[in-house]
């Protein structure tokens, strides 16, 4: 079938059978190799890309379930507004092998979206470990992840707007009592 | 001064935007896939191997032992293990054929549909059946090994105290987030080129020379960014390396092979299963008079590597402690389960759990303090080990103790007051351990590790080395202890993919030694570039060498203070008078280090390293569940290089020990794994694990460079036996098998229920001498 999304913000038109992974489309038909294979089985969180603002795995999407969607692999994170945390990961040693970054890194921008929507603050420790339980990582304890993941929220939260490729936030964002920052009330989308 | 600054990872910038290419992210032209049929039972005969109509068979290129043009062996201490099994299997999935196609999903599917006949054949499948049967047919293991020293019968007699326990570990999956893969072609030339995941390219090399018969210069082995190993990319890649270059020898085209995550749960080496017995002599004071320890590994169906672990967890087995007399016998026994093998610890995890749970043990028969008995026992600078090491320096069981124990607020936590009705259980426990870095005993001068050093015409420094980089930082110190020698800038420096046909082998990527060992000839080579540098201003500037010296990017003058030039503009002008700027040296291992092999005697390691780790548990007293609450390390690691990196190999130990004690277990049923997926083989994830605060100490190795000893296996030895600690100080329930799981803590809790009415009736436990098991 034809399936017809946007990719790291390029719009994109490929003939596959439907029921093709999208994590195969990414790494083999687009030739977009960032996002990883751990399990295949949504287990480990390795192919977590952002669709439509929402972290999923690849590994379990069948491409033609995306159609018409808005995907964030890996290669947009930092067009998409995610650069700090790219940039923490690397100042603080949360990558080592990188073979979990890459989806960790859209988790961690993932929850960031999500609590704005939600009007959470991203900062709560415990939050982040929640959102990233479902990315595995086997060298760092994960302590150098969430220590990175923090830092880029901070970053994030100074930024005076999201470039336009991140998804609207819906709900929530203008409230103040969440202690988010200064980037909370105006985001452009 | 880039030694002991926290440089970022020199990968990092690639690894998170993506651009990292790791195996799997290769697809050259034309290429086709691999995939493996292998055996569906753990023993027996090959009766017949069939391919039933309803396959294309013509499209597919297959493989078996007969096709292998050398010898049928991939060697590593022994050679005893096959590439391909020829009509007899050892082990459930051991491989027998090898079919390749242009499509990978098919090729998967065609390897499903080929049929094999077999005659089974009785079976070994743990070490308690290994044991019992004493051999397993078809099977070698290495030589037992024993180590003696003291007068034991002495050391028994005048202890006030004697206490026994065994100890029990299982399998432990390495988890490397990337699995294995290759890729491999042939060239015009007869040449064969593999690619792939993996720790010692020049391991790879060796198994690919005996299997194809060529010599070196006809095997090309470059290794990919590879996405974690510990330990299990040491000797497994040989094997997948052989068999993506047979079929592509086959196929006369490049065939990829990788794994996916069943596939490399079920069919890759593990952590070898351990039962380990420790028989203490104590007085009462409570120092150690006496100790006899029985190690036992099961090695799996074919050696690999066995003979190493087996020595490694025989040496550490006298654990951070002095005793008068000790005596430890060390064997291994053969199962037809799949080969175990490198594993981050190589042996010593599994010793120390013993050691550091039965140490707890002694102290709470006598009533001690657990900090304070091994306060008592530790070794000390000038004191001896199991070996007859006498240790000189770099002795630091004391302070890290110390140190973990004050940090974590340990004498504290200990005096918890009891919970109320249902809440958790708090408990604290510690381990204190050591690991030797580099090979055992003379090892390292008889590997003799060759590094290259090129000063580049742009007046950058490449750094050669066969070291990989598996995500502990290989390409990012190596710059930094280079750098800190020339005292140039660490962005001068870099170092070159690891590929056989540039890199000089400068030994695997293994047993703690990168830093500690490779990185000494690093040290020693950049010394040497520099003063040649220095040298050919001198000669061209006039005056002695002694007058110039290396700063950041530039050559200064030292009388004046300022520079005379560039390091590129020199380098252009050293490469145009005396073509390629290129020195390698080896490794030259301390002559004062003797070791003998035959009877385990001597200086084992050049050098120990040493750590403490205290960890709090809080047990849910209904379902049994435990949770780490704090993590408290403390390491001497020597110089600590790099900071952040070193922080995180703690930390990553940390979390994998806490597995180890916790949660990691491999079901088998009639030698097959149960539960090789995420969903059931449970690692820690985010929220399993609490902060964790790594901290150093730092006793400076003279023979390290800039004074760095081994770091990446030491921190894995503690937090598993910790939580065992933990738990009996919260609970009373002495645990003595891992991973403590709620379903074994409650056969412990109802045992040792079973234990204390049986011991009311036994007036053998009143005595004062008595056993205690």
């Amino acid at each position: 079938m034809i399936v017809t999304f946007t990719i790291n913000g390029r719009s994109c038109q490929i003939d596959v059978p439907g029921d093709h992974r999208l994590l195969d489309v990414l790494r083999v038909n687009l030739g977009l190799t960032g996002t990883k294979e751990g399990c295949g089985e949504g287990e480990c969180g390795a192919c977590s890309v952002l669709l439509d603002g929402q972290v999923v795995n690849a590994c379990l999407i069948p491409v033609a379930q995306v159609d018409g969607a808005q995907i964030v692999t890996v290669e947009g994170l930092e067009a998409a507004g995610g650069g700090p945390l790219q940039e923490a990961f690397v100042a603080l040693g949360a990558a080592q092998c990188g073979s979990c970054t890459p989806g960790m890194l859209m988790s961690a921008y993932g929850h960031f979206l999500e609590s704005l929507r939600n009007g959470d603050d991203p900062q709560d420790r415990e939050g982040i470990r929640h959102a990233l339980a479902g990315n595995l990582c086997r060298c760092t304890g994960y302590q150098k992840i969430i220590d990175a993941v923090s830092k880029g929220y901070e970053e994030l939260a100074r930024m005076p707007s999201l470039p336009p490729a991140a998804p609207a936030p819906q709900t929530g964002h203008n409230d103040p009592s969440h202690g988010g920052g200064p980037g909370h009330g105006s985001l452009t989308g | 001064m880039s030694v002991g600054e926290s440089v970022a990872r020199k990968d990092g910038p690639d690894k998170v935007r993506g651009l990292t290419r790791y195996i799997d992210d290769h697809n050259p032209a034309g290429c086709w896939f691999g995939a493996t049929v292998r055996s569906a039972i753990p023993h027996g005969r090959i009766k017949n191997i069939s391919f039933p109509k309803g396959t294309r068979w013509d499209r597919f290129v297959m493989a078996t032992a007969k096709a292998i043009p050398g010898r049928n062996c991939v060697p590593f201490l022994t050679e005893d293990l096959v590439l391909l099994a020829d009509g007899y299997v050892r082990y459930v999935n051991e491989p027998i054929l090898l079919i390749a196609g242009p499509n990978h999903d098919e090729v998967e599917r065609a390897a499903r549909a080929v049929e094999i006949d077999y005659e089974p054949l009785p079976a070994i499948l743990t070490l308690d059946e290994a044991i019992a049967a004493g051999t397993t047919d078809g099977c070698q293991v290495p030589r037992p090994l024993h180590i003696r020293r003291g007068d034991i019968e002495e050391g028994f007699a005048r202890a006030d105290t004697i206490v026994e326990g065994t100890y029990r570990v299982g399998h432990q999956e390495h988890v490397y987030l990337e699995t294995n893969g290759f890729i491999a072609w042939w060239e015009p030339d007869g040449r064969v080129v593999v690619k792939g995941s993996m720790q010692c390219p020049y391991y790879v090399q060796r198994a690919l020379k005996m299997l194809f018969a060529l010599p070196g210069e006809k095997v090309e082995v470059i290794a990919t960014p590879t996405g974690g190993a510990f330990g299990g990319k040491e000797d497994f890649p040989s094997v997948l390396a052989g068999h993506a270059a047979l079929l592509s020898r086959e196929v006369g085209r490049p065939v990829k092979m990788v794994y996916n995550r069943t596939e490399d749960f079920t069919s890759t080496t593990k952590r070898h299963p351990a039962r380990v017995h420790y028989r203490t002599g104590v007085d009462k004071e409570g120092t150690f008079t006496a100790c006899s320890v029985d190690f036992v590994l099961d090695g799996g169906a074919f050696i690999t590597m066995s003979p190493v672990v087996l020595s490694r967890g025989v040496i550490h087995a006298s654990g951070p402690y002095h005793y008068p007399a000790i005596e430890i016998h060390g064997r291994c026994y053969a199962t037809h389960t799949p080969p175990n093998g490198a594993f981050r610890g190589f042996g010593v995890p599994q010793v120390f759990f013993g050691i550091e749970r039965h140490v707890d043990r002694i102290a709470a028969r006598l009533g001690m303090d657990p900090v304070e008995i091994r306060r008592r026992n530790l070794l000390k600078p000038g004191m001896r080990t199991a070996t007859g090491q006498l240790l000189r320096d770099g002795v630091s069981a004391a302070e890290v103790l110390a140190d973990a124990v004050d940090r974590s607020g340990y004498r504290e936590r200990s005096k918890r007051p009891a919970p109320g009705p249902g809440e958790p259980r708090r408990g604290v426990g510690l381990a204190l351990y050591m690991h030797g870095a580099g090979f055992t005993g003379s090892g390292e001068a008889r590997m003799k590790s060759l590094v290259g050093m090129r000063l580049t015409r742009s007046g950058r420094v490449e750094i050669l080395t066969a070291s990989t980089d598996m995500g502990q930082g290989t390409r990012t110190v190596f710059p930094q202890i280079a750098a800190r020698a020339m005292n140039i800038d660490v962005d001068q420096v870099f170092v070159a993919e690891p590929d056989t046909a540039r890199v000089p082998d400068s030994g695997p990527t293994v047993a703690s030694r990168t830093v500690t060992i490779v990185g000494r000839v690093v040290q020693q080579l950049a010394e040497t570039l520099a003063r040649r540098i220095l040298r050919f201003v001198a000669e061209e500037q006039g005056g002695g060498p002694d007058g110039y010296a290396l700063q950041g990017t530039h050559v200064l003058s030292r009388e004046h203070g300022t520079p005379v030039g560039t390091l590129a503009d020199i380098a252009a002008r050293m490469t145009e008078a005396s073509g390629d700027v290129y020195l390698e040296q080896g490794y030259t291992l301390n002559p004062d280090i003797r070791w003998n092999e035959e009877t385990h005697e001597g200086d084992a390691y050049p050098v120990y390293a040493w750590g403490c780790t205290v960890v709090e548990v809080a047990l849910d007293p209904d379902t049994l569940e435990v949770q780490t609450t704090q993590v408290t390390a403390s390491h001497d690691i020597g110089t600590v290089v790099n900071p952040v990196l070193a922080e995180g190999q703690v930390e990553g130990g940390v979390a994998q020990s806490i597995g180890y004690g916790l949660y990691e277990e491999v079901h088998w049923h009639e030698g097959r794994m149960l539960n090789p997926g995420f969903t059931n083989y449970v690692i820690p994830t985010s929220v399993d694990l609490p902060d964790i605060d790594a901290g150093f100490v730092e006793n400076p190795f003279p023979d390290g460079p800039f004074g760095a000893k081994g770091l990446g296996e030491l921190p894995i030895h503690g937090a598993a036996p910790a939580i065992a600690n933990a738990i009996a100080q919260a609970t009373g329930i002495d645990v003595c098998e891992l991973p403590v799981t709620p379903e074994r803590l409650l056969a412990a809790s109802n045992a040792a229920a079973q234990g204390a009415r049986d011991d009311r009736h036994d007036p053998a436990s009143e005595t004062k001498k008595g056993e205690a098991t």
